[in-house]
């Protein structure tokens, strides 16, 4: 379901996200996200195999986003985004975070 | 892939009832004939939302949602209780327990599904 | 499915369709060309097929099917409403009604019918498709359309805007409710705008994952009731704060929306004095000062949005959204409201001398309200005169190419509104004087160049709001009247002598005068004489007065001076003997007295000094011939009669006085000099002057 790996030289973290990204694994999701944060530089995180998510990821993801802010380290999301994370994103109200729109952004378009 | 939905109930017309109106509606359906049953049975097998009335010999209802809510599997997927008009404080009682939501009887097909399309999607 | 479903919902709602679908029918033989009217049927005859489906009733969805199909024909046009279909629509429906009798066990199904109806109607589209084009496949035998709005027949109910907060408890997942399934059936609702509140989710270290720290605001759009709403929430309304306002009907909608301060503070937001501190922009500057969060800010523009839109919305809704009434009806109302004008006087008058001062404040409060009510029903007969300008645009063309003149015709304040009958009214002076302005008026193109005008002349029609009246004005930039030809003119005729001595305003009065004409020769458009004085009369008859100035060489400005409306006045209450009098007090400029040492002073000429003016005056009690002896002291009252003033000489000025015109009788046509009659509160009648033809009449009977 989660799959992290590290490049230590870069220290880049890729955290590929996969299956059901609900409340039921929540938890485990943000020890993932946390673990993540703290060991890289620069975040990816991978989507492309998400099938189900709720308003708790999209809460973990937000969060995510502002400590990555805070911390000056730098957030990517890789790959494409299946629609069930655009959706739910939107369908949330999560248009605006941090108090800007980039939420919507970041979360919702491809990046190349 | 179709979602899998446990009806509780001891009186058979009733699970009866649900069981075609699920199936009509495209849902997989699974049958506990009451509590102790149906824990059971979800304990081996893994469901998305349990529909169960509330009295029930050897294992109540609300028996059954607390106990279901203490199993990780189960503690956030939605539970639908079957009351009736008179049971107010029994409404309460579940909602305490860890019910979703309840239906009150006797209720007619459609108003089943729209309960189940508001907590399960 | 072996499930016994209820179906007294379709029933019922089918019942109330057809006897719907039968009215508009019988509306649309009337009108076959209504596309409302075709609209409605069609939609009754599309909600029957949907719901009868839905609820297990295939015979008559089956066969409304096929009634909608061609009747959808008429809807885009391509089959004309004729009898037959309408024979056969009603029929059809008449058709459907047995069938839904026979679900409910009542009768059998007459088949035979059925196909009879489907076989004309499709001969009906065959006859018409044949003329069209051989090559298509009659409609009904084309695949039918799959989205069926069965929501249609909603389209009428008006939308509401409502404002829901939603904040779930922090621990809403564990008791398995997925709250963005709610939000979903939000949206099903109708048009929606949802807002995340995320200020109090904690750093990533610190979240409980299973927790919700999210709460909403949502803007919807929709013709659900607040019920339907309510419904959604039904299962956490008990632990969750859920909020619904309905944002439209509070007076916010009514008047501007909201200022995003007020609205910030309304909600409880920010306080009062943080606005007030705040420079512009202000949500920034509150969001940079940290008193509110821009999700806040964002929140409260959205409502703001949503509210000017709605507004918007209700805006284009209610030009669209009228009644049509037949005349009298308004007519009778105006009547009813006017007699209920004066029987509230008559209760003021019993209230105040009844010294009873619960029944005075309850005659206070039906004077206002009655008041209102009469307010608002002369602005329903209140028409915008837009509709009477643009016929004159036509006129002064046509008239102008037949004279072989270039003339543009421009208008301003189209949409003043007048009482509807006045305008009715007012169309005969107006061609009457633009008629004039075009002959007179405005001179020939080679003319114009002559000397230095451009060669397209201008007639400019305005209408202005003045007070309790509406002016209109009639200007040209013409030739202009010479007031030395009218005075020779009128001489000729014999209309005044030549010692006269004439201002050029009073030459000007001149042109009214029965049969009196400047123009040098007889011409199809005027000139017959044959037209001013007609208008006079007429505008006079809407209590209006007319007002001619003019330049020569530069144009003319007809002003026509208007009541507002007909029914009711404000009058000035007077007595002479026994006899009580109405004067319109718009009228009115002051009242002084007449001592007998003022009319010894004048030696018997009708005059008084008022503040060093003369003033003519008419005396009511010499001219209703009054008997017995006035009072010591007279009053004047000074009135503005075409454009010179004139006092009119009364035993006593009682006050003010709402005054409810009632139309003299035909016996009492001959008495120019009143306009009217009106009711006092004492029951008793008084006669309205019209201050213009007495003076008129005076004048002639002393010349």
């Amino acid at each position: 379901m989660i799959d992290f790996s590290i490049d230590k030289l870069n220290s880049t973290g890729t955290m590929k996200l996969s299956g059901d990204l609900s409340v039921q694994n929540a938890a485990t999701l943000k020890e993932a996200l946390l673990d993540g944060l703290n060991s890289s530089e620069t975040l990816v995180i991978d989507f492309a195999k998400v099938e189900r998510m709720d308003l708790s990821t999209v809460q973990l993801l937000c969060a995510t986003h502002r400590a990555i802010n805070e911390s000056n380290k730098n957030l990517v999301i890789a790959g494409t985004i299946p629609a069930i994370v655009k959706e739910t994103i939107l369908e949330a109200g999560y248009t605006s975070c941090m108090g800007d729109d980039d939420m919507s952004g970041l979360w919702t378009k491809e990046s190349n | 892939m179709s979602k899998k939905i446990m009806t509780v109930d001891d009186s058979s017309s009733v699970r009866q009832m649900v069981f075609l109106t699920l199936k009509g509606a495209g849902y997989e359906v699974v049958q506990g004939v009451d509590g102790e049953d149906a824990l059971t049975k979800l304990k081996a097998s893994q469901v998305d939302m349990v529909i169960t009335d509330l009295n029930m010999p050897n294992m109540d209802g609300i028996t059954l949602i607390a106990k279901l809510r203490e199993l990780p599997q189960y503690k956030f997927i939605p539970i639908i209780m079957l009351t009736t008009e008179s049971q107010g404080n029994r409404k309460i009682e579940g909602k305490k327990a860890g019910a979703t939501g309840w239906i009150v009887k006797p209720f007619k097909p459609p108003q089943l599904l729209n309960v189940i399309k508001k907590v399960l999607g | 499915m072996a499930i016994e479903i209820d179906t007294s919902a379709f029933t019922e709602e089918a019942h109330e369709l057809l006897s719907e679908l039968e009215d508009s029918l019988l509306e649309l033989e009337t009108n076959p060309t209504d596309q409302e009217l075709i609209g409605r049927v069609f939609r009754a005859m599309h909600t029957i097929k949907g719901s009868g489906a839905m609820f297990g009733f295939d015979d008559v969805s089956k066969f409304t099917h096929e009634v909608e199909t061609i009747f959808d024909m008429a809807r885009n046009g391509t089959l004309p409403v004729t009898k037959a279909l309408i024979d056969l629509t009603l029929a059809a429906r008449d058709h459907i009604r047995a069938l839904l009798n026979v679900a409910a066990g009542i009768g059998v199904a007459d088949e035979a019918e059925a196909k009879r109806i489907i076989n004309a109607l499709k001969d009906l589209e065959a006859k018409e498709s044949e003329e069209e084009t051989k090559q298509s496949p009659p409609r009904w035998q084309r695949a039918e359309k799959t989205d069926l709005d069965i929501t249609a027949n909603k389209d009428n109910i008006e939308p509401q805007l409502f404002r829901i907060r939603f904040k779930p408890t922090l621990d809403i997942f564990a008791n398995g409710t997925n709250p963005l399934l709610l939000l979903g059936e939000v949206r099903e609702l109708g048009e929606t705008n949802i807002i995340a509140h995320n200020d109090n989710l904690p750093s990533l270290a610190e979240i409980n994952p299973e927790q919700c720290y999210t709460s909403w605001e949502i803007f919807l759009t929709t013709i659900e009731g607040e019920n339907a709403i309510e419904d959604i929430f039904i299962f956490v309304t008990d632990d969750c704060d859920v909020n619904i306002r309905l944002l439209d009907r509070e007076n916010s909608v009514a008047a501007e929306p909201q200022k995003l301060g007020d609205i910030l503070v309304q909600r409880g937001d920010v306080s009062k004095d943080t606005v007030e501190n705040a420079v512009k922009p202000l949500g920034d500057r509150l969001v940079e000062a940290g008193a509110v969060s821009s999700t806040h800010v964002k929140a409260a523009l959205e409502e703001q949005k949503a509210v000017k839109e709605k507004l918007e919305q209700k805006k284009r809704k209610e030009s669209s959204n009228t009644v049509r009434v037949p005349a009298e009806k308004l007519d009778n109302l105006v009547d009813l409201v006017g007699e209920l004008v004066t029987v509230q006087a008559r209760l003021n008058q019993i209230s105040l001398s009844g010294g009873n001062h619960d029944i005075q404040v309850l005659a206070e409060e039906v004077e206002r309200l009655t008041g209102e009510l009469r307010d608002n029903t002369m602005s329903i007969r209140m028409l915008a005169i837009g509709s009477t300008f643009n016929k004159f645009k036509r006129l002064v063309r046509d008239l102008a190419k037949d004279l072989g003149k270039q003339i543009e015709l421009t208008t301003e304040g189209a949409e003043t509104e007048l009482d509807k009958n006045i305008l009715e009214q007012l169309n005969d002076p107006l061609v009457h004087i633009i008629r004039n302005s075009v002959d007179h008026g405005i001179e020939s193109p080679e003319e114009r160049i002559a000397i230095g005008k451009p060669p397209m002349g201008n007639i400019h029609l305005a209408a202005i709001h003045s007070g309790a009246n509406v002016l209109i004005r009639i200007k040209d930039d013409g030739a202009g009247l010479n007031p030395d030809l009218i005075r020779q003119k009128a001489i000729e005729n014999g209309t005044i002598s030549m010692d006269s001595e004439l201002s050029d305003k009073e030459a000007f009065q001149l042109i009214f005068g029965a049969g009196f004409s400047m123009a040098k020769q007889v011409t199809k458009v005027s000139g017959r004489g044959v037209g001013m004085d007609v208008v006079q009369r007429s505008i006079e008859n809407l209590r209006g007065s007319i007002d001619v100035a003019s330049t020569i060489g530069k144009g003319s400005t007809i002003t026509l001076k208007l009541p507002l409306t007909l029914a009711i006045i404000e009058g000035l209450l007077i007595k002479v003997g026994d006899e009580s009098y109405i004067l319109p007090l718009a009228a009115v400029e002051e009242c002084v007295e007449l001592l007998a040492e003022d009319k010894k002073n004048t030696h018997g000429r009708h005059v008084i000094n008022v503040r060093g003016e003369v003033v003519p005056y008419i005396r009511l009690r010499d001219r209703f011939l009054v008997e017995g002896k006035p009072p010591d002291v007279e009053q004047v009252i000074i009135s503005q009669v075409n454009e010179s003033r004139v006092g009119f000489v009364a035993d006593d000025v009682i006050g003010q006085h709402q005054t409810v015109i009632k139309s003299l009788g035909k016996n009492f046509q001959l008495s120019e000099e009143f306009s009217g009659a009106t009711i006092l509160g004492d029951g008793s009648v008084a006669l309205i002057i019209d201050l213009a033809k007495m003076v008129r009449l005076v004048e002639l009977e002393e010349n």
